[in-house]
């Protein structure tokens, strides 16, 4: 099971997105509202998360961007995007993230991704 | 000023504003979407479910008076939702910062008013840019492929029955890329006028992955039907007076007894396969294409993620309370439920729904029109209330076994839960 760093700036998808991650047994370690928070929480988390989920648009610093400054930290560092958007994969993926999920998604693929990334 | 009961006049003429301009031509629950620029009025996106339904624009025009009208009247800058009932629709409204999304429909359904709440936060998300331009209209490719996949993509599973429209054939040149329409008419021409989804993979030889997007995409374009057959992990709860039609003396709906029989069990917390698989009903095949057809037409709804995850939580406190009466003592653990509960009254005013029943077992009073925003409460609430009661067993009884046993009993709600949250569209 996964320790996982929720990055979106729509709180209630944050929320149902958390609750449902705990009940296939993931650990929520994090939650940040946008791209610069989500690079202030991953600095100081120890031991850092096995996976961060991110969203792409959101308000002071963009998904890529803050996958970049990720990366920078940690190049280990395993990060999903998950977006309504699919004409910003490309951008995603550039940034160094693993893989791309398009919403709206079935909870049963989010389980299944996270385990392929994290085994 | 405008007094008060001129404000009740208002709403009641709202609400009696008669929609019979709509009529109602298909089994589809859903009619019209449509999302309006709250300072335009405009409807930069709007799919009709029902094809030549209702113009959108026109219609925009109406809901965007309306709301603005209303808003002046309640002084409420950020409209939350309401409903307008007409003689055979309602209107789902449900405010964003700076935009409205409105879901026209024969019944209200919480599934229905989940998704829209995703849609409208999705819309605002993505087109931010066009919180202050004015008269963009119809350039939402992607979100369009992002509604469809929200409202289609839960119904087509492998059970699913595909019908095809009588013209269906004409309907093809709705598809733009050759490349979807080749593989749609592969898909549809392997069968006579129905099929599942399952038999359409078996017999086409097609990836099912593959098949479900090419159904999902048929059904948007108007050329297939689709009847959902409820799969064995739904839970299925009847819609708002759906009852009255339901089990009415003249049977208008023409249900046979034993679908009726299925129907009057649904409580929105029992998994529908603890009805269907443990008791004997001969026209099983029929039973399942009724209930199917009566979840299509939204008199029978699947209960929302939110409701899911409150008896979820609802399993976990339960749980910990019978177990916690067998190590504390059923009166002792009456105490500290009534601590917890007076306590949290005030605090959580919905820890007041949760009730301790006479076997020790919890349950939440839920109404059946309860929207998302009151189930994430419940939520709230229970998590408030399970710590809560772990903190008095942590001092009754020591820290490491009230962790100890809340850890256990999550595990164990996890592991009944999990098949009832992994299918769901989020």
């Amino acid at each position: 099971m996964a320790s996982v760093l929720i990055v979106d700036d729509d709180i209630f998808l944050q929320k149902v997105l958390s609750r449902i991650l705990l009940v296939g047994g993931h650990t929520i370690v994090g939650q940040a509202y946008d791209g610069a928070e989500a690079v202030e929480i991953f600095n100081e988390l120890n031991p850092k998360p096995d996976i961060i989920l991110m969203d792409y648009r959101m308000p002071v610093m963009d998904g890529a961007s803050a996958t970049r400054k990720i990366l920078q930290i940690d190049p280990r560092c395993r990060i999903l995007f998950i977006s309504a958007d699919d004409s910003v994969r490309t951008d995603a993926l550039d940034a160094g993230a693993l893989g791309f999920l398009t919403k709206p998604i079935r909870s049963k693929l989010l389980f299944a991704t996270i385990r392929e990334y994290v085994p | 000023m405008i007094e008060h009961d001129e404000i009740n006049g208002v709403s009641e003429t709202i609400q009696e504003i008669d929609f019979d301009f709509i009529s109602e031509s298909s089994s589809i629950n859903e009619k019209l979407l449509l999302i309006l620029n709250r300072e335009t009025g405009l409807a930069p996106y709007s799919h009709e479910f029902v094809e030549g339904f209702q113009d959108p624009q026109i219609l925009s025009g109406f809901i965007s008076a309306i709301s603005s009208f209303m808003g002046e009247v309640t002084g409420k800058n950020h409209l939350q939702w309401k409903t307008v009932f007409g003689s055979d629709s309602i209107m789902l409204v449900e405010g964003g910062d700076w935009s409205i999304g409105v879901l026209v429909a024969s019944k209200e359904t919480i599934e229905l008013r989940s998704k829209l709440r995703g849609l409208v936060r999705e819309f605002e998300d993505c087109f931010e840019f066009l919180r202050d331009i004015e008269g963009i209209q119809n350039i939402f490719s992607d979100f369009d492929n992002y509604v469809r996949r929200m409202f289609v993509d839960e119904r087509v599973t492998n059970r699913t029955i595909v019908t095809k429209v009588p013209d269906w054939r004409n309907s093809m040149s709705k598809f733009n890329l050759p490349s979807i329409s080749f593989d749609t008419l592969k898909a549809l021409l392997g069968f006579e006028k129905s099929a599942t989804v399952q038999e359409i993979t078996e017999t086409q030889n097609i990836r099912n992955d593959k098949v479900i997007e090419i159904v999902s995409n048929a059904f948007w374009n108007g050329i297939i039907q689709l009847t959902y057959i409820p799969s064995d992990d739904d839970i299925l709860n009847l819609s708002e007076k759906a009852s009255s039609i339901l089990f009415s003396k003249s049977n208008p709906l023409n249900l046979s007894s034993s679908c009726l029989r299925i129907v009057a069990r649904f409580d929105g917390r029992t998994p529908f396969s603890q009805f269907i698989n443990n008791v004997t009903i001969p026209d099983k095949e029929l039973v399942l294409r009724d209930l199917g057809s009566l979840i299509n037409s939204g008199f029978i709804q699947r209960i929302s993620v939110e409701k899911r995850l409150v008896l979820f939580n609802e399993c976990i406190l339960s749980q910990l309370i019978s177990k916690g009466a067998s190590i504390v003592g059923s009166e002792k653990m009456m105490q500290f439920f009534e601590a917890v509960s007076v306590l949290g009254s005030s605090i959580h005013p919905r820890v007041s729904r949760i009730v301790l029943l006479e076997n020790m077992h919890v349950m939440c009073i839920l109404e059946e029109n309860m929207a998302p925003g009151d189930l994430d409460d419940m939520f709230n609430a229970l998590e408030y209330f399970i710590d809560k009661i772990t903190k008095h067993l942590s001092k009754s009884n020591g820290i490491i076994l009230a962790e100890n046993l809340v850890e256990r009993i999550r595990k164990e709600c996890r592991l009944n839960w999990i098949p009832y949250l992994t299918d769901l569209v989020i």
